[in-house]
């Protein structure tokens, strides 16, 4: 039995470093001792089958997001299923506007999303840039970088990924949305190297919808040694205290 | 103006007081300039349209103190007197402070060429000031996401700062923006147009190719361009380009795609500067006696060892010079810093050449620290202060290979210098 993750459009949404996000679910599920398959899926390839386990998306220009927005349209159907299924995903920037109901660029130029998250992407805001980005989610405090120009609007019952401590995240006060076990976030850094709580959460969902059992180790918290330095390196620029333990 | 001398009396008088001001308070070089400017805006094109021939800039996410340094080096070969701007020294009172060093008090600088190095986000404002006959872009890059938000903003920029030039640019053929950039200047038939580039052979060779930003334009990249100066051999050290159809074996000052790519270019925009006088023997005998720019590939000796400098700027020059590595380096030392506000495109480098690391440093450091401990590389010991790092990569037995490599973030690499010895510090970006 193994863990599969697959990675849509490397080339092309990978912006900000974000084959972090997949090596470190890879790294982490490997130390803990279960086997992982990685793949890919490409502008036209087929459409992946139904057993994945993990799904990310990452960043990429406002261009690379045209792009490849007439193949997303193919396989938006395959990813809501898996979502409401119960798999992870991870969409991080431009992936995450575009898991949302439609990213708009300007006035005659609006891009229909896939509809994971129940909100609306206004990709046209002035660029953010916070260096020491800090939310509070239900996993403690998240940290990274932000850089984007969006502002996401949520429907009523849509939940965010957390609270901005530090920076603007969606524009409201809030940063990200959660549904099921589906993450969008603003975040990179990557999101997933920098926190292993968020890491360990996620693979302990996807451990046990299959079956397995997710443990870390002392590997595992050697490069958490490593990672709360990391943090504390970004936060300092915030004036913030890492609360994580 | 009516005293020809009189527009730049007191500009010069006035820069070079805050020159000798700040220098007496060890400050930095940029100031002078500023003041300078204040007072005549138009100094530094006023004292450089006077140069026989007129200016180069060059411009490029990546190789811009390589390129502008080999230039200089081809053309004073060719018998020319050269104004050039220190590595780094790149944004507008950069420049300006660069003129007022050398100029006279009445606006005359003793060259007859200027060749200069442009940060791309400052460079409209540059050339505008400048106006230059001539301007070489060797590349774009993913480069500064927290500063330019998306590659996309700085083809505009690109774009831009052709619209200053006047008669020449020659662009990287094999660029995914730039050869956008070429099909859009021919178009407008303004700038005589000319390109560099590698063979389709030597670009699949590379490991990574040449870490070109992608175009998601969709426009369709014209291939079959002819190359004025072509790369068709790489092997570490030891380009093969072909010059107007002749081929020239060319011993580089480091390694890799990158430096041939940049000596293309170098012969490229001499050969169109000097015309007539232009000798390619002359040109590649220039390129091969000229030293590496600090911390490019430069190799200190320091007692019984050798220390190899490499850059790791962003992605691009992380991963050319891993790929480029003669062979698996046996002592490194990696040491990073505040010039990447965003870390995340660590992840996306090719670390396969590097088998373990000893020493890691910098403000930084343990972001590099993380990605090596995600590849399951031994990342040895963290020693936040460069210098204490330095010495403690020093006070280890010598390596086998009797070479220590350092890739080094700029102001790391300005400091370990400085600590070991070598003081001809180049100026800065301040």
């Amino acid at each position: 039995m193994s863990i599969h993750i697959i990675e849509l459009y490397p080339e092309t949404l990978s912006l900000n470093g974000d084959v972090g996000n997949r090596t470190a679910l890879a790294h982490r599920a490997r130390l803990a001792g279960l086997d992982v398959i990685e793949s890919s899926y490409r502008v036209a390839d087929d459409v992946p089958g139904d057993d994945v386990d993990i799904i990310l998306i990452g960043s990429g220009t406002s261009s690379a997001v045209h792009q490849i927005a007439p193949d997303l349209d193919r396989i938006a159907s395959w990813l809501r299923e898996r979502v409401a299924d119960g798999a992870v995903l991870v969409a991080a920037g431009a992936g995450f506007s575009l898991m949302t109901r439609s990213v708009r660029y300007a006035t005659d130029d609006t891009i229909t999303g896939v509809g994971v998250f129940a909100a609306d992407t206004d990709a046209s805001a002035p660029r953010i840039i916070t260096e020491g980005f800090a939310v509070e989610t239900a996993l403690g405090l998240v940290v990274g970088t932000e850089n984007h120009t969006t502002v996401v609007t949520r429907d009523a019952g849509q939940d965010p990924f957390g609270s901005v401590r530090y920076g603007t995240g969606n524009g409201d006060g809030t940063e990200g949305a959660v549904v099921a076990n589906a993450i969008g976030t603003h975040c990179h850094g990557p999101l997933l190297p920098m926190n292993p709580a968020v890491t360990d959460d996620l693979l302990r969902r996807v451990a046990e919808r299959a079956g397995l059992i997710y443990e870390t180790t002392a590997a595992h918290r050697d490069l958490d040694e490593v990672t709360r330095q990391t943090r504390a390196i970004l936060l300092s620029k915030s004036g913030i205290t890492d609360t994580w333990s | 103006m009516t005293k020809p001398g009189a527009a730049f009396v007191l500009p010069v008088l006035a820069g070079r007081a805050a020159r000798f001001a700040t220098r007496l308070r060890g400050g930095g070089s940029a100031f002078p300039g500023l003041v300078a400017q204040k007072m005549n805006r138009d100094f530094v094109g006023d004292v450089t349209e006077k140069l026989p021939y007129g200016s180069i800039v060059i411009l490029g996410s990546n190789g811009k103190s390589t390129t502008t340094n080999i230039i200089t080096g081809i053309v004073r070969a060719h018998g020319l007197r050269v104004f050039s701007n220190p590595s780094g020294a790149n944004m507008p009172q950069g420049i300006a402070s660069a003129v007022l060093a050398d100029v006279s008090l009445t606006g005359k600088l003793d060259a007859d060429i200027a060749i200069l190095e442009v940060d791309e986000a400052y460079g409209v404002e540059i050339c505008r000031q400048l106006r230059p006959q001539s301007a070489v872009i060797l590349n774009l890059l993913v480069d500064q996401i927290y500063r330019f938000g998306e590659p996309d903003k700085v083809a505009q920029m690109f774009r831009d700062i052709a619209g200053e030039v006047s008669e020449y640019i020659a662009l990287n053929r094999d660029d995914n923006f730039l050869g956008h950039l070429g099909t859009e200047l021919e178009a407008e038939g303004r700038l005589d147009v000319e390109y560099f580039g590698v063979t389709d052979e030597v670009q699949a060779s590379a490991p990574h190719g040449q870490v070109s930003a992608r175009d998601f334009s969709g426009k369709e990249q014209v291939t079959g361009r002819a190359a004025r100066a072509e790369v068709v051999g790489v092997d570490r050290n030891i380009a093969t380009i072909a010059f107007g159809g002749v081929e020239h074996r060319i011993v580089m000052p480091s390694r890799g795609i990158h430096y041939a790519v940049d000596i293309a270019a170098a012969l490229s925009v001499a050969a169109n500067a000097l015309g007539d006088r232009f000798s390619i023997e002359t040109a590649v005998e220039a390129v091969q006696s000229t030293k590496t720019v600090y911390g490019r590939g430069e190799i200190l000796t320091v007692g019984d060892v050798e220390i190899e400098i490499l850059m790791l700027k962003n992605l691009a020059s992380l991963q050319l010079n891993l790929d480029y590595l003669d062979r698996t380096p046996d002592s490194v030392l990696f040491a990073y810093d505040e010039s990447s506000k965003d870390p995340s495109w660590l992840y996306a480098a090719d670390f396969s050449k590097i088998g373990h690391v000893d020493v890691i440093s910098g403000p930084k450091g343990p972001f590099v620290a993380l990605r090596l401990a995600y590849e399951g590389k031994d990342f040895g010991t963290i020693i936040p202060d460069v210098t204490e790092a330095v010495q403690a990569m020093l006070d280890r037995p010598r390596p086998a290979s009797g070479r220590h490599t350092f890739f080094l973030d700029y102001d790391q690499m300005l400091i370990t210098r400085k600590y070991l010895g070598y003081k001809d510090l180049e100026a800065g970006s301040a």
